[in-house]
């Protein structure tokens, strides 16, 4: 879990709406490579998390304005980034997948001797997700996002995010038992 | 539990394995292919077209105004200022650009998703009913859904606002350009009884405030000029003043003698306010039209065979102070002319609705430039109520778009567009959007 961004003063985020160059690529320099790993593991695929990562900041460079408080700022990109690549995949017509395994740090883990589940067990039973629970384990592991985060990246209720990502994770799990 | 704790975490350290860890960003790469990009081709040509002009200019007026043409050439290419600088209201062509749309007739949209949410399946998920659309003076549009559960949303906007209320009841976008609602539940000071605690709220586009509550069951609200707040319940009407100060008006007696039921409010520009009632022992339609000019109430009486019932927005008040109202069961447009009506039915031989009936999706609404919408649009079978799409006149003919969608709620823009709430209780949720072009066209 990287939280590497933190979060966005005020300042920066206003100077940036208001067309600061500078301002706008220390956001980017905060936030893009969650973004482009949340699109990663939506898309299942480098070359469209990197087509929708660009394709987001296009829409943040114009629309930044709309966001006023810089606590939602994230939420924000990281729900832009997910939602273009989920776009991106149904342009192309292809399904998500999980290539982009590259090289042997991003093989599967062992068994869990805590679950006993394999690694390779588990990414399996996950790519077998569909792209909108793919995107809520994003946020919620890769851009860390805690329930209220959640709330304002999917428009549902902070309870709704906690119940929902506990009942996929529990589908998951009786899939592996 | 254990278990589950550690199958999250597993599933969390999978996660980082898949995607890997992060590397440098290259800032300046991202930002320049962002910032050029958005502006695409049709800058790049209206940059080229500019370029043209100044040659042609330089041509014919020598070299004097070459250095002064070609020094400001540059900032217009890569510093985006006008994007944020401008203060006239988002356009809807600003609105819509990043979302993902489709056009289903000429010059109307379908939003398909906003650059945040995916529309198709809307909000999060939920919402098949009850999709409430309003347009505030600097061009955003708020939405709701299940009739004003789960929040108020922003089109392309995060996040979403929790509302201060269990259930909304009427909303309003007010002279200033705040949104104002008349929420039912979720007053602090009582909760005893549901209908006893209700409140007036306004949305300044960061968070609601709590503006007075109210008792009884109130069910439309209107906003004057000032900040001045009515509110109707059954047979009450309240008065907030801008101060805070909550009055109950009860000095139509001399106008109209005996208990009413008030149906209907709408707030002029001028100050004046319009209300539509009914004797609370009849059954027929309203028969009292009451003006409210500051002084005192003045009973106007109605068009001819207008009896129009509790539910449904059916009269609207211009810019320009006039009030215009659906004029009958069956279709047409009435207009105040003082001190007697004008009935608009047929215009270019089209009657634009089939034999609708009043009903709670009764909605008219006056443009900026006068011109009237409402719903409902012809059609050869009578449709379910508010499934005939929108009708608009011009002053002289009617348009209809949309003629086969239910439509829920509609709110027209500054620039002109017309932004519908769509929902027949079997479809998910559609956002239509009718483009000043397209309105145009039809004028």
């Amino acid at each position: 879990m990287t939280q590497t961004a933190g979060r966005q003063d005020a300042g920066v985020l206003a100077s940036a709406a208001a067309g600061d160059e500078t301002a706008f690529r220390r956001i980017i320099a905060a936030h893009h490579e969650d973004m482009r790993r949340v699109c990663a593991y939506i898309a299942g695929d480098l070359t469209v998390a990197e087509d929708a990562t660009q394709a987001a900041w296009v829409i943040a460079w114009k629309r930044l304005r709309d966001v006023h408080e810089p606590s939602h700022l994230r939420p924000w990109l990281m729900t832009v980034a997910a939602n273009e690549a989920k776009q991106l995949l149904r342009k192309r017509r292809t399904r998500s997948r999980f290539e982009v395994t590259t090289d042997a740090s991003r093989e599967p883990g062992g068994r869990d001797p805590a679950t006993g589940v394999s690694g390779l067990d588990l990414r399996q039973a996950m790519s077998r997700l569909d792209t909108d629970d793919r995107a809520l384990l994003a946020m919620r592991f890769i851009a860390g996002f805690d329930s209220n985060e959640l709330a304002a990246a999917t428009g549902i209720s902070a309870s709704g995010t906690r119940s929902r990502i506990e009942r996929l994770l529990k589908r998951l799990r009786e899939e592996l038992e | 539990m254990d278990d589950m704790n550690a199958f999250e975490r597993q599933v969390g350290d999978e996660i980082f394995r898949i995607v890997g860890p992060a590397r440098p960003v290259d800032d300046l790469a991202v930002f320049e292919v962002a910032a050029n990009r958005q502006k695409g081709w049709g800058f790049t040509m209206f940059s080229a077209l500019k370029f043209v002009a100044a040659a042609v200019i330089v041509a014919l007026f020598g070299g004097f105004l070459l250095a002064g043409i070609l020094s400001t050439q540059p900032s217009d290419e890569l510093t985006p200022a006008a994007v944020t600088e401008s203060p006239s209201p988002m356009t809807a062509e600003e609105l819509l650009s990043g979302m993902v749309t489709e056009e289903v007739e000429p010059g109307v949209l379908r939003v398909i998703n906003d650059g945040v949410r995916d529309l198709s399946y809307p909000l999060g998920g939920w919402g098949y009913s009850g999709f409430l659309v309003d347009v505030t003076p600097d061009g955003s549009v708020w939405m709701s859904v299940d009739e004003g559960h789960h929040g108020l949303f922003g089109l392309g906007e995060k996040p979403a606002f929790e509302d201060p209320f269990d259930h909304l009841r009427h909303r309003v976008v007010a002279p200033d350009g705040s949104l104002w609602a008349l929420g039912i539940g979720g007053v602090p000071d009582d909760r005893s009884d549901f209908y006893e605690s209700s409140g007036i709220f306004s949305f300044d586009g960061e968070g609601w405030t709590l503006r007075a509550t109210t008792k009884g069951d109130p069910h439309t609200l209107a906003v004057g000029p000032g900040g001045t707040a009515w509110v109707a319940s059954e047979s009450a009407l309240l008065r907030l003043e801008g101060d805070g100060s909550l009055t109950t008006m009860e000095d139509w007696s001399d106008v109209y003698d005996g208990d009413a039921n008030l149906f209907q409010l709408a707030a002029s520009p001028n100050g004046d306010v319009w209300l539509v009632g009914a004797p609370s022992y009849s059954l027929q339609g309203a028969e009292l039209l009451l003006r409210f000019e500051g002084e005192g109430w003045e009973a106007i009486p109605g068009p001819e065979g207008w009896n129009p019932g509790p539910m449904g927005r059916y009269l609207d008040v211009g810019a320009d102070g006039t009030l215009w109202v659906k004029a009958s069961a069956t279709g047409g447009l009435a207009r105040f002319d003082d001190p007697g009506w004008t009935t608009v039915t047929e215009a270019d031989g089209v009657e634009p609705w089939g034999e609708a009936s009043w009903s709670d999706t009764d909605l008219l609404e006056v443009a900026a430039d006068g011109s009237v919408w409402l719903l409902g649009g012809p059609t050869e079978e009578l449709p379910p109520p508010g499934c005939g799409g929108v009708s608009h006149y011009d002053g002289t003919k009617w348009t209809s778009f949309l003629v086969e969608t239910c439509i829920h709620d509609f709110a027209i823009a500054p620039d002109g567009s017309v932004w519908l709430g769509a929902d027949d209780m079997a479809s998910p949720l559609r956002l239509y959007v009718i483009t000043p072009e397209a309105v145009e066209a039809s004028e």
